[in-house]
């Protein structure tokens, strides 16, 4: 250290030397590519120190000898030039952008950036702005429908719900298939950290959502095993390589302050179509205790139903006792046993001097659309760069709150960074970010309904247990929903009222993100760089789950506090050598060192009764439960790229990392990653016509990649419990349910990538294809053993995944036009076929994720990945449903089948950017064809009769089929042997409820084709003219309004019909594997938004 | 150069410090969990064991009870092989820690715990054979040995049986030696050699009855176990599990006290049950039972007829319930409102009421004080529906009866009525045993609701007691004395759905019959079951799909077919 010290003394020493003056040079410094003025370029007299800067307004002025001066004007990002002074006085420049990028220039593995002319592998590389002002805080979601290969899905419409990322296809069973993130060099834990079930609340984040789009400078997707095997076993998902614009070292010119303010409302994207016809009832007569719409006739359509029957089945006296068209008050009348046990009381105005409920009403309500308000996202952010010839500075901040649909829901996030680099005189280069971020969540329960209804979980009071499908004629929004005596729920069942809930169960998150990074860079030779970079990626959350006593779910109340913390620390040492052996042939040779190691620490407090309603803290408790526990792991790696380049045309990469996890057992914790690359630009070796084709070069390469197991899968411990005897507290020991295994492996996915980049007709045309091929095996799977084995699942290596694919990145030109009209239109292609090659001894594994042991996702051999496992009819031989000849329904079939694929067949984005003068629009529209759903909303609100298609329900109904044995599972025969149709009638009611057509019967009627096509992005801006800023707003360097929206429309046309369902929606947390249900969850969101950018 | 040299020096020296301070990175020795431990003691293990036997006796205690028309449990036999998979894979999970224990003890050292171990073993796996019949035993629970055995053979329940009876004996040979340390955690037995030696030989009384017609030497070895005692035989000694009125940090109060907070319905009692128990004035009655309404629905009211028990079974509405009633209470002419109020408040279903549940939680009669722990409801007591009634939600500290000493009374009547060979006086056997559960029914109201329950007078018993042994005198054979005594076993089986079922299964007893007053049979199902009457439980569909020895049990034993071996009835019944 005090030789560093000793030589920075020494460099300064000389800087001070005083050298005589001669003659003044004066100019001005300007940009080649717009004209505009350039601070703090370096104007050096060649062969000395004397140096000088331009100033804010580009102006510059240097002593130079009287003779044979150069001056040298450098700029970083830009190419330097020399000139000789001569005898001017005044030297007027314009620099250029550095020759050596204008190739594009991609941020690729362990951040070597690399010419994209001379990679051997798809990559995708999507500036910042492509993400911003788009109305959408989520920087994933920001990203969906824009990049081949990439497979995004959004959770649903709360406000910092998960997201979900897959690229290429899943690699893994029931391990992550999400891919690394890594921002400015050191990896950025996008974990989910789920601490309770996607029944209890389906808004947990995945920890990505701490990125703030507007700070994002640039987002590389490596998508293939090569183009991220130096990542080795993190690599096997693919890479999302960020630069943010605080760790840019991308230059800027001069002092830029940059504002930005965005402003968008958010509104429930649809609502289904309800039927306003028929009661709260079952079997066409009223019930004031039910949930389902299959009572008798609204008074108001009893006319019209009657007059269309010929007679008068209905009545609009509801109740013998109560006026015509009415009915008694549901939350107090006797009829309504569990009202009338607990609120005669507390609302005796709705109660008669008879003891009766008073008379309401009997009228639908807009139940959904009174529920939900209308939310707004509001973002504001200001970036500083000042760049100078030797040091950058980048400082930006931001917040960004998004208020939700739901009462009381809402997140908000502030993000500060700054960071730099400077070359210092000794040529050592530092750079160096860091960034602070603060998220906060907040959300009313918000478990999956379809647990509170029927998958046999506790929902915690969800407040979307009954929402959607509660009865037409309750009056949600007017009813009291809550005690006015004491605060606690009112509800006409034992459920929890879900504006009780919204106003008073909340889930709040807190998270506080630290990231830095500093990187030393030093080039001892021409041909010699050495790199040492670390970083330190930190984060704590504070989660809290408060349930207020006076609840159905929890009567007494409860307080959960957990507080969680992930560390990642991360080191790369980094040399490489460059040798040009000729004119045409050079090479590169890498060698790093990357030691890791990440933390995991949580700790979590419940405590139970709540003392007070009004004080909801963990003090204000009468007992508490506490737990704590703490993981670490590391990981280190060895790796080594060796590059060859022959005249510019032809590249050849190889590269290996041998890698040692602490998580595996120690025989087998060493492992390889080898990979081989070659790319072939043909168009720059063939004499091709230029004005046909610009561009051509061909790609193929081969890796390994791959990953180990989470800690602590190596040897099975014992669990520590408690078990209470007669109210006392006995301390146990007990084996867990889950075997580890002592001989644990890592993963290994190897994939070959062959791929093609063209342009056309003057870059009219650009094709970038791609088609892998990669195959995942050994996979650490949690196998289902049989439980006489004393274990319920055990650890181990089983399995081989298949995905082949093919991307297809297509940019079509159809306009540029002299007065500057430009269409340019981008195409999105994806296309994977997965395949389960092997899911281990037993050939299957049954995931679950809907808590019913006979339905959710499988692997099973021969199949694609993740397929949907469910209940079915039995059918006979000709494929026709056989129906039970004592009830006309459907027989079950004895065991559960395959009823659905969830995966997409392709997935196609479409970007349309039309710029004309100063305006641009931008229109993204993305496809996802195929796929199935099994949606529990549609089961719901056709078994609770609320849709508008189940309005027809006076003719009796006959499921189509012929009659079958329940017993033999086998078609009834007449006497004449053949089968014998079933002309059972039945009500709407019958048809749709117990062991029907609805959620209640066979789960293979509940499932669709998702296919959609959405209108997910559009943005029309404009930009004030430079030359009216100059006469009117001097102090703005550029203004850019616009207007956007978000998630506009969609169609889903095999979804069912009046159901208005976003099938876009996870099944579960961003990191699950369990994919293709809709469980009930938040409905997906429609912004429009306006925009402000202004630079000054 | 020599600023060269410095530079190249330093930048140097900074990587080694950066390699030096992340040196401890390559430390790769990381991996014991620092969370859990690598081994468990037997005084860990051993709660966790009795709770495994517990759970043995609760696993489908509802359903049993449904089985033989005590609640609306499974009581239409729908069952399928993914009925029983939950039961069978925690039943396997939690039998882990008694194999933990007897492995754990196989050096000898520690011989008490071995013996407790043994009796559990032979408690809880008697249980499940009775359920599942043939299932895995010699080779399971091998997950973890030295050589790992994750696909089990099946043993046949008869072979498993005799094991779990030589259990049963080597159980008493380690208790009676020396422990060197103190037994610590056991909550059944305290620790107590004499206690556990008991329970052993009860255990392997209950074994022998219920195998006995299966096995060639079961009437022999039942006598002489008999002949044998050391078996619980007086109230003292019952071996009963306890809840508590423990709400927090974790609740601890009986399962079907959960009603009571609120957010669980209860599920539907029988009415035969009920009905029978006011027509026979039992004196349980109020302690069985809680009701939550005095209202009757009206029939003229759309919601209240929506609301009403299925097809004429609604008790204060159903003619013969009230004619009958009418006759025990001696009521010439009307019935008075309050007795018809009262009687509303006995709101439950028949046998096999498969009809869609309405929204009725707060008119269903709910558990009471036994062995709920609940409260007490006799006539004085207001009907109150229990939702939102804090006041009411204040006890829990119910039990579970393992294995009492009216069981093995009832066990020894049976012996004897059923020729085995056992000897005794069985009336007086059967007059003791129902005195015995009536007393522990009345101890845990006045425990759990002293402030509302109050003991039956001797005279109220004393008179419930003579009219069944009058039923008991009016039977003329021995086997139709054995189905008064079983069905006076029903009326005690309210929670012990495991030793009716067995019973119900060993002997057809008792028979299907009337509901109406002093009926010594059962009714029969009120709309007609899917599948006949349960003679074991269908064999869980994934260890058919997981263990490639399950798979032929799931294909080929019928649950409603196949008995298990001990059961030579074969029960079923007649719609």
């Amino acid at each position: 250290m005090r030789n560093l010290l000793v030589s920075m003394l020494f460099v300064c020493s000389l800087c001070a030397t005083a050298w005589a003056q001669e003659r003044t040079i004066t100019g001005r410094v300007v940009a080649a590519e717009d004209g505009s003025l350039m601070p703090g370029v370096s104007v050096v007299v060649k062969g000395t120190t004397r140096g000088s800067n331009t100033n804010a307004d580009g102006t510059y002025s240097i002593s130079v000898p009287a003779t044979g001066a150069k001056l040298v004007f450098s700029f970083v990002g830009s190419a330097s030039q020399e000139f000789e002074v001569g005898n001017r006085s005044s030297i007027d420049v314009k620099l250029a952008n550095d020759s050596k990028q204008l190739g594009e220039v991609i941020v690729t593995a362990v951040g070597i950036q690399r010419d994209k002319k001379a990679l051997a592998y798809a990559v995708s590389n999507v500036k910042g702005d492509l993400l911003q002002q788009r109305s959408e805080p989520d920087p994933l979601r920001a990203l969906s429908g824009k990049v081949p290969g990439v497979n995004i899905t959004s959770g649903n419409g709360a406000p910092g719900s998960g997201t979900r990322i897959t690229i290429r296809g899943n690699n893994s069973f029931t391990g992550n298939n999400q891919p690394l993130f890594v921002v400015d060099g050191i990896p950025f834990d996008n974990s989910v950290n789920s601490t309770g079930g996607y029944n209890t609340n389906t808004v947990t984040t995945n920890r990505a959502y701490d990125i703030d789009p507007n700070n994002i400078e640039n987002m590389t997707v490596l998508k293939g095993a090569a183009a991220s095997a130096l990542y080795g076993s993190r690599a096997a998902n693919g890479v999302i390589v960020i630069t943010t614009k605080s760790g840019s070292k991308s230059a800027r010119k001069g002092l830029e302050i940059n504002f930005n303010s965005s402003y968008s409302v958010e509104n429930v994207s649809t609502v289904p179509d309800y039927q306003n016809t028929y009661t709260q009832g079952s079997n066409q007569t009223y019930n004031g205790g039910f949930i389902g719409n299959w009572g008798t006739v609204f008074p108001a359509e009893v006319d019209r139903v009657n007059a269309a029957l010929g007679f008068d089945r209905y009545s609009k006296v509801i109740d013998p006792d109560f006026p015509e068209g009415t009915i008694p008050h549901p939350l107090v009348d006797r009829t309504v046993a569990y009202g009338a046990a607990r609120y005669q009381t507390a609302f005796p105005e709705l109660l008669q001097a008879n003891g009766r409920g008073i008379a309401v009403p009997l009228v639908p309500h807009d139940i959904i659309g009174g529920f939900f308000r209308q939310g707004s996202v509001f973002e504001n952010g200001i970036q500083i760069n000042s760049t100078g010839d030797k040091t950058s500075l980048n400082a930006s901040v931001s917040r960004t709150k998004n208020v939700g649909i739901i009462p009381s829901s809402f997140t908000d996030r502030t993000t500060l960074s700054f960071g730099g680099n400077a070359t210092l005189n000794n040529k050592v280069n530092v750079a160096g970010s860091v960034a602070y971020t603060n998220t906060n969540q907040q959300s009313p329960q918000s478990g999956a309904g379809y647990y509170a209804d029927y998958g046999g979980l506790a929902s915690a009071g969800s407040i979307y247990g009954r929402l959607f499908y509660l009865p037409r004629n309750f009056n949600l929004s007017e009813y009291p929903f809550e005690n006015p005596v004491d605060g606690s729920n009112v509800f006409y069942r034992a459920l929890d009222n879900p504006y009780w809930t919204a106003k008073n169960n909340l889930y709040n998150s807190g998270v506080n993100r630290v990231y830095g990074n500093m990187t030393l860079n030093y080039d001892p030779t021409s041909w010699l760089n050495l790199t040492v970079r670390g970083g330190l990626n930190t984060y704590s959350e504070t989660r809290k789950n408060v349930l207020r006593p006076g609840g159905s779910f929890q009567p007494l109340g409860s307080v959960q506090r957990q507080d969680l913390t992930r560390t990642e620390i991360d080191f790369t040492f980094l040399a490489t050598a460059s040798h040009e052996f000729s004119e045409r042939f050079s090479a590169k040779l890498l060698v790093g060192f990357n030691p890791n190691q990440r933390n995991y620490s949580e700790a979590g407090i419940a405590g139970a009764p709540v003392i007070d309603p009004n004080v909801l803290t963990i003090g204000g408790t009468l007992n508490q439960n506490a737990y704590d526990f703490s993981s670490q792991r590391r990981l280190y790696g060895i790796f080594s790229e060796l590059t060859l380049d022959y005249n510019k045309f032809l590249y050849l990469t190889a590269s290996v990392r041998n890698d040692h996890s602490s998580t595996l057992p120690a025989a087998n914790n060493s492992y390889y990653y080898p990979s081989v690359a070659a790319s072939f630009v043909f168009s720059d070796v063939l004499n091709l016509p230029k004005n046909i084709i610009n561009f051509g070069k061909l790609r193929a390469n081969y890796a390994t990649v791959g990953k180990d197991a989470d800690p602590y899968q190596v040897n099975t411990a014992y669990n520590l419990s408690r078990t209470f005897y007669n109210g006392s507290a006995i301390s146990t020991a007990s084996l867990p349910s889950q075997l580890n295994n002592v001989g644990l492996k890592p993963e290994f996915t190897s994939e070959v990538e062959l791929g093609t980049e063209l342009q056309f007709f003057n870059n009219r045309i650009g094709v970038d294809l791609a088609y892998f091929d990669r195959t995942s095996t050994d996979l650490i799977v949690t196998r289902e053993l049989p439980r006489s084995s004393g274990f319920a699942r055990e650890v181990t290596n089983a399995g081989k995944i298949s995905n082949k694919g093919v991307e297809l990145g297509l940019t079509l030109v159809p306009l540029r036009m002299a007065n500057g009209l430009t269409w340019t239109s981008f195409f999105a292609y994806t296309r994977i076929r997965s395949k389960v090659e092997d899911a281990g001894p037993g050939g299957e594994i049954f995931l679950g994720g809907t808590g019913l042991s006979a339905l959710g996702t499988i692997f099973r051999n021969g199949l694609p990945y993740g397929q949907i496992l469910g209940s079915v009819n039995s059918r006979d031989d000709k494929g026709n449903l056989l129906i039970n000849p004592n009830t006309g329904l459907p027989i079950p079939a004895a065991s559960s089948q395959i009823i659905g694929d969830p995966n997409n067949k392709f997935t196609l984005g479409w970007t349309n950017t039309v710029s004309f003068k100063n305006f641009n629009l931008s229109v993204l529209m993305d496809y996802k064809a195929g796929g199935s759903i099994f949606s529990t909303t549609a089961a719901s609100l056709l078994l609770r009769g609320q849709l508008k298609n189940s309005e027809d329900r006076e003719g009796l109904r006959v499921i189509p089929g012929v009659l079958g044995d329940p017993a033999t599972y086998k078609p009834l025969l007449d006497e004449a042997g053949n089968t014998i149709k079933n002309t059972i009638g039945m009500s709407a009611f019958q048809y749709h409820f117990t062991d029907g057509y609805g959620a209640y019967g066979a789960d293979e009627v509940n499932v669709y084709d998702a296919t959609v096509v959405r209108l997910r992005e559009v943005s029309l801006g404009y930009s004030v003219p430079k030359a009216f800023l100059q006469k009117y707003g001097k102090v703005f360097g550029s203004l850019r309004l616009s207007v956007s929206g978000r998630n506009l429309w969609f169609y889903a046309p095999n979804m069912l019909p009046g159901l208005n369902f976003d099938p876009e929606t996870l099944s579960n947390f961003a990191d699950s594997n369990i994919q293709g249900f809709d469980l009930g969850a938040a409905p997906s969101t429609r912004r429009f938004g306006v925009n402000l950018n202004a630079s000054f | 150069m020599k600023i060269y040299k410095n530079v190249l020096r330093s930048v140097l020296l900074t990587g080694l410090i950066g390699a030096a301070s992340s040196c401890n990175y390559t430390d790769l020795d990381i991996n014991t969990d620092p969370n859990r431990p690598a081994t468990g003691s037997l005084g860990l293990l051993l709660p966790v064991a009795e709770n495994a036997a517990v759970s043995a006796f609760g696993a489908v205690n509802s359903n049993a009870m449904g089985f033989a028309g005590l609640w609306n449990s499974g009581d239409s036999y729908n069952l399928s092989n993914t009925s029983y998979q939950g039961t069978w894979n925690t039943a396997y999970q939690s039998l882990q820690t008694i194999e933990e224990m007897l492995k754990a003890t196989e050096d000898g050292k520690n011989p008490r715990y071995r013996g407790i171990a043994l009796v559990l073993k032979a408690y809880s796996v008697g249980h499940y054979v009775d359920m599942f019949g043939d299932m895995p035993y010699s080779e399971a629970w091998k997950g973890n040995a030295t050589t790992p055995n994750k696909s089990p053979k099946f043993d046949k329940d008869a072979d498993i049986y005799e094991d779990l009876l030589k259990l049963c004996d080597q159980a008493v040979v380690e208790l009676a030696k020396p422990q060197p340390i103190a037994v610590i955690n056991d909550y059944m037995g305290s620790g107590n050699a004499t206690t556990w030696t008991r329970i052993a030989r009860t255990v392997k009384l209950r074994l022998l009855l219920t195998s006995r017609k299966g096995r060639a030497t079961g009437n022999a070895d039942l006598k002489a176990a008999f002949d044998a005692g050391g078996f619980i035989t007086t109230a003292a000694q019952n071996w009963t599990y306890l809840y508590s009125t423990q709400i927090s940090p974790e609740r601890n109060t009986h399962p079907w006290f959960i009603t009571y907070t609120g957010t669980s319905d209860p599920t539907y009692i029988n009415h035969q049950l009920m009905g029978e128990m006011i027509l026979n004035k039992d004196p349980r009655l109020p302690f069985y039972f809680y009701r939550q309404t005095a209202r009757i629905l009206d029939q003229n009211n759309s919601t209240d007829r929506g609301t009403t028990p299925f097809g004429g079974s609604y008790l204060p509405l159903k003619d013969s319930f009230l004619d009958e009633y009418k006759k025990a209470f001696n009521i010439t002419g009307a019935i008075p409102a309050a007795d018809l109020t009262y009687i509303a408040g006995f709101f439950g279903r028949d046998r096999a009421d498969v009809s869609g549940a309405p929204a009725d939680g707060p008119l269903r009669a709910a558990p009471g004080a036994y062995p709920a722990g609940g409260v007490y409801s006799d006539r004085s007591v207001a009907a109150v529906a229990l939702t939102g009634q804090a006041a009411l939600n204040f006890g829990g500290n119910g039990q579970w009866p393992l294995i009492n000493s009216w069981n093995t009374k009832y066990y020894q009547v049976e012996a004897i009525l059923d020729g085995t060979g056992v000897t005794g006086d069985a009336k007086a056997l059967f007059e003791a045993a129902m005195r015995e559960q009536i007393a522990v029914v009345v101890a845990q109201g006045l425990k759990s609701d002293p402030s509302r329950a109050k003991a039956p007078a001797t005279a109220e018993v004393d008179a419930y007691v003579a009219e069944w042994l009058k039923l008991y005198d009016g039977a003329t054979t021995n086997q139709s004395r054995l189905n008064v005594v079983a069905k006076q076993i029903w009326f005690c089986s309210w929670g012990q759905g495991m030793d009716i079922w067995n019973l119900q299964r060993r002997t057809g007893y008792p028979i299907q019959s009337q509901f109406r007053q002093f009926s010594v049979g059962i009714q029969a199902p009120i709309s007609k079951p899917p599948r006949q009457y349960a003679l074991r439980l269908p064999y869980p569909q994934s260890e058919g799909a997981l263990n490639p020895n399950a798979s032929k049990f799931v294909t080929d034993v019928i649950f409603d077919r196949d008995a298990i071996f001990w059961d030579k009835v074969k029960t079923k019944w007649e719609f």
